[in-house]
């Protein structure tokens, strides 16, 4: 095409080049801070590094001894527990008070919905603290525990109780979270079914198992897998807490990796263990993709 | 017998009263880590909990905001919270400035420009919203390292400095920007440039302050990147600095539940004030952070 054309067809379709310019930063970003990294995790698990020496390739190796590390089996049972735990948990009890909300009126729902969600807001840090202070030995919920006859639990150093206290301290931070979004999709339910319902004279409960479930489940499924995404990576809550212990009862996939690679300095194993992570996230993703892409009404 | 309203009335306080309950089950680790935190030292471990200080005492808030440090019961000086602090705003702020640059600009380019390439580009960012935060762990602090950017603010912000969640956020509001707009400024002969500052901008402001309000308590609440980054207590963020408020032998739970209630007390207060925004957030995009 000759120069005179490409100018007129370019001004017809008004393609502005300058866009490039627009999305420079953004792409030079993703593409060191994204992109590249994840390649270079994938080839690093096949060498053996400590940041001083040169890498060294040891094919498979990395793999093959994290396949026989009782550790690594104990981390990766523990982060499925707490996945579940968490889940179960947060999900239902979420639910739960996203109905409960549809009762308010609007200034008490924006008092109750803030209550519940600062516990999200609070760090897991703090919040973690918060909560290692109101489970020590003579504190607040042990006291109330002998007030109702029962004796003292040691939380965090019972093997038993520690995964349990994590679970309940990070289901704390996401109920009110996953309230939010739930009944950000309640409200889209619309009010003559439940009118249509009390006709036919269903109670509460009817109700809502027969209405809000049904019409909830895709909802619920998202949430679910956004939900199992963000808390097998959990670290801070268990690191805060209990650092893996007591003996080992509480170590999770994302905090082996950090111990192998900042405490031990062997960037190839930790590069490993990472990688099986990404593969239990990516086969999570999966299941997304093929079971809810058809978002039934 | 109790009439029809009567029975409303009574289902309403009651539902009150539930509420009332649970916001307060909610609220009650944050509500004990304050009341410990404004107790004198003798009443910390009483006998009967109490949940109002009858003497409440400002003396740690004072202790730990001092400058050269907290005085421990053991007479030490332990680490300048002020400056945990500050290196959090510092942090956070640069994180939310940078996002909201980078994001409203490539988030323009994608919404109302017009190139070769756009859309792949626009998949690939949003694909690599699924790369998991363990992906990319080790080799941004082996990239940080090669930098020289360990231990420095460049370090802390760097992976955090844009993201995907933001300009997606964007687009999607700069799409809802009526044409006209636009149109009518291409027509008085703006450029690209004064369009992106001048139309587009001023009416972004709730996608703006929406990314503003999420970047920002996300930023300031980051744990794992900053114990990977720093080392030096000069270097410390807030939520770090909570892990060496904890002693090795005894801990003083009053000066760590100050610490607690100071790091949380910024994110919660501008939620507090924009908590509009930060919930339109999650409406728009469902996404966790």
């Amino acid at each position: 095409m000759s120069n005179f054309t490409l100018r007129k067809k370019k001004r017809r379709l008004g393609v502005e080049y300058v866009g490039y310019v627009f999305l420079l930063p953004f792409i030079i970003y993703l593409a060191v801070w994204k992109i590249f990294p994840m390649a270079y995790l994938s080839v690093l698990s096949f060498f053996k590094w400590d940041l001083i020496s040169s890498p060294e390739f040891v094919g498979l190796k990395n793999y093959i001894r994290l396949a026989h590390s009782e550790k690594y089996w104990a981390a990766f049972y523990h982060t499925f527990l707490y996945i579940g735990g968490v889940l179960v948990i947060s999900i239902s009890a979420a639910l739960l008070l996203a109905t409960l909300f549809k009762g308010l009126d609007v200034k008490g729902r924006t008092i109750f919905l803030t209550a519940i969600f600062i516990p999200y807001i609070i760090s897991e840090s703090a919040g973690g603290y918060m909560w290692m202070w109101m489970l020590e030995e003579g504190g607040l919920i042990n006291y109330y525990l002998t007030k109702l006859g029962f004796s003292p639990i040691h939380w965090l150093s019972t093997p038993k109780w520690a995964m349990f206290s994590i679970i309940m301290m990070s289901s704390w931070r996401l109920t009110g979270y996953n309230a939010v979004i739930f009944f950000i999709g309640l409200q889209s339910i619309p009010e003559i079914y439940y009118e249509a319902a009390k006709i036919d004279g269903a109670t509460g409960f009817k109700s809502f198992w027969h209405i809000t479930l049904p019409l909830v489940r895709p909802m619920m499924l998202y949430v679910l897998v956004m939900s199992m995404i963000v808390v097998s990576q959990a670290f801070t809550p268990i690191y805060v807490l209990t650092g893996g212990g007591p003996y080992g009862s509480t170590d999770v996939l994302l905090l082996r990796t950090y111990n192998m690679a900042f405490e031990n300095y062997q960037m190839g194993y930790a590069s490993a263990i990472s990688m099986t992570l990404c593969v239990i996230l990516m086969i999570i993703m999966y299941i997304q993709f093929k079971y809810l892409k058809p978002a039934e009404g | 017998m109790l009439s029809y309203s009567h029975y409303n009335l009574l289902k309403k306080i009651a539902m009150y009263v539930i509420l009332g309950i649970i916001s307060f089950i909610f609220l009650a680790p944050f509500l004990w880590a304050v009341s410990t935190s404004l107790k004198l030292p003798e009443d910390v471990f009483a006998k009967t909990p109490q949940w109002i200080p009858t003497p409440p005492t400002l003396e740690v808030y004072k202790n730990v905001l001092n400058p050269r440090g907290a005085i421990t019961a053991q007479g030490y000086y332990a680490d300048p919270f002020a400056l945990y602090l500050l290196n959090s705003f510092i942090v956070a702020i640069c994180v939310t400035a940078g996002n909201l640059v980078i994001g409203s600009l490539a988030a323009y380019g994608f919404s109302r420009l017009k190139f070769p390439g756009r859309d792949v580009l626009f998949t690939i960012a949003m694909v690599s919203l699924l790369i998991p935060i363990v992906a990319t762990l080790i080799p941004r602090f082996i990239i940080v390292r090669t930098f020289r950017w360990i231990d420095t603010y460049q370090g802390l912000i760097g992976p955090y400095i844009a993201g995907s969640a933001s300009t997606f956020l964007l687009r999607q509001y700069f799409l809802t920007i009526p044409m006209e707009l636009e149109e009518a400024a291409k027509i008085d002969g703006a450029s690209v440039w004064q369009r992106y500052w001048h139309v587009i901008l001023p009416n972004a402001v709730p996608a703006l302050l929406t990314v503003f309000i999420f970047m920002f308590i996300f930023s300031w609440n980051l744990f794992l990147w900053p114990l990977i980054v720093t080392s030096s207590k000069e270097m410390r963020v807030v939520t770090i600095g909570l892990v060496y408020m904890r002693g090795t032998v005894f801990t003083d739970y009053r000066i760590l539940m100050c610490g607690a209630v100071l790091s949380a007390l910024p994110a919660i207060i501008l939620f507090i004030f924009l908590q509009r925004y930060y919930l339109k957030g999650i409406a728009m995009t469902g996404l966790k952070f």
